[in-house]
């Protein structure tokens, strides 16, 4: 079944690995589902939450300041399938990125708070998420190092998703190793 | 170590008048009563970047909020700048880590979420101070890591409790 894509990417286009990025556009697109692409560099994304905008994060309905959040918050309501493309730096997700999570992923856009006061999910409607990411290290190094932007999008994020939300993670070692990226995201 | 220490403190909170800078506020005052050197940098809303380089100090403070899981972007893109070479292995043949004169490296962070919510999601934070900027202190550096968690959900009370008690337990690692 084909379904509404949005890929967030924080490659470079200049850097080494946005071709990653590109590889799974092309898979998506391939495989029949419509695809939005937001590239946080090329857009110049700011890259941390401003006092104005933290000032009002809890207010949800009038939480959202600037038109940048805007067109990824209505990109993010359309979607039915989420994946991350960015190079792993540090272990941890471009800070970029990371300011993406802190300033999109708000109160009533991505999660709610029930009456005792606990975080309810608010992203139900995304029922496939992924990441798609390249890095300097193999596969022992970063788990040994606990990979952060693993554990943030793959467990934190996905708590905020449909239930049966299914999880795609794929480390793309270097050019030509195209072939895992290609046969996880064919499924989706 | 009694007094003396030369402490670096970074924070990381876009508002001046929330409870993470009130933690950091505190803390520095602890620090500095126990008669140690304290520098601060506030990367509050981005307009600050950080130091380049930390040679002049034996401990290192982070303060912040978590959010998914993580620390704040603009935390985050301190360490990626500053300590990415080292972690990332790019550049740094022969040269000493940024940390390298570091001996206790300490975060006092504060969780909206449950601490069971946040073994759950995996405590990326807290994996990237122990794992990946621990080691590039001195050898045998300490590493503690003071949490606090449900903030939205805790009594004045005990939000005031966790500024001294936190404050406290910091000012200990200094007397080693």
């Amino acid at each position: 079944m084909t379904m509404r894509v949005l890929v967030v990417d924080s490659f470079d286009p200049d850097g080494p690995g946005a071709h990653t990025a590109d590889a799974a556009v092309e898979v998506l697109a391939e495989a029949g589902h419509d695809v939005r692409r937001i590239s946080l560099v090329t857009d110049e994304f700011t890259p941390f939450m401003s006092t104005a905008e933290r000032l009002v994060y809890h207010d949800e309905g009038s939480n959202i300041l600037t038109d940048e959040v805007r067109r990824s918050v209505e990109a993010l309501a359309w979607a039915e399938g989420l994946l991350f493309a960015y190079p792993t730096v540090c272990f941890n997700p471009p800070a970029r990125l990371k300011a993406w999570m802190d300033r999109v992923l708000l109160p009533g856009v991505a999660f709610g708070f029930d009456d005792a006061g606990r975080v309810a999910p608010g992203l139900t409607h995304i029922r496939r998420l992924g990441v798609v990411t390249s890095g300097p290290h193999g596969r022992i190094a970063t788990a040994r190092a606990r990979d952060g932007g693993r554990r943030m999008i793959m467990r934190a994020l996905r708590m905020n998703c449909a239930k049966t939300c299914r999880r795609t993670f794929v480390s793309v070692g270097g050019p030509g190793e195209h072939k895992a990226l290609s046969r996880k995201l064919s499924r989706w | 170590m009694v007094g003396d220490v030369r402490i670096f403190v970074i924070h990381a909170h876009p508002v001046e008048e929330s409870y993470s800078a009130a933690v950091r506020d505190r803390t520095v005052q602890a620090l500095m009563e126990a008669g140690h050197e304290v520098e601060l940098s506030r990367l509050g809303d981005g307009s600050e970047h950080g130091p380049d380089d930390l040679d002049d100090y034996q401990m290192l403070v982070v303060v912040a909020p978590i959010w998914w899981g993580g620390l704040p972007a603009q935390l985050l893109a301190w360490i990626q700048r500053v300590l990415g070479p080292s972690i990332d292995r790019t550049e740094t043949a022969g040269q000493p880590s940024p940390l390298s004169t570091i001996q206790h490296l300490a975060a006092v962070v504060t969780h909206g979420s449950s601490r069971l919510i946040n073994q759950l999601e995996g405590e990326p934070a807290r994996q990237l101070l122990k794992r990946s900027m621990l080691p590039l202190c001195a050898d045998e550096a300490t590493f503690d890591w003071v949490s606090l968690y449900k903030l939205d959900r805790l009594s004045r009370i005990d939000l005031e409790n966790f500024i001294e008690s936190a404050a406290a337990e910091v000012v200990a690692i200094t007397n080693g």
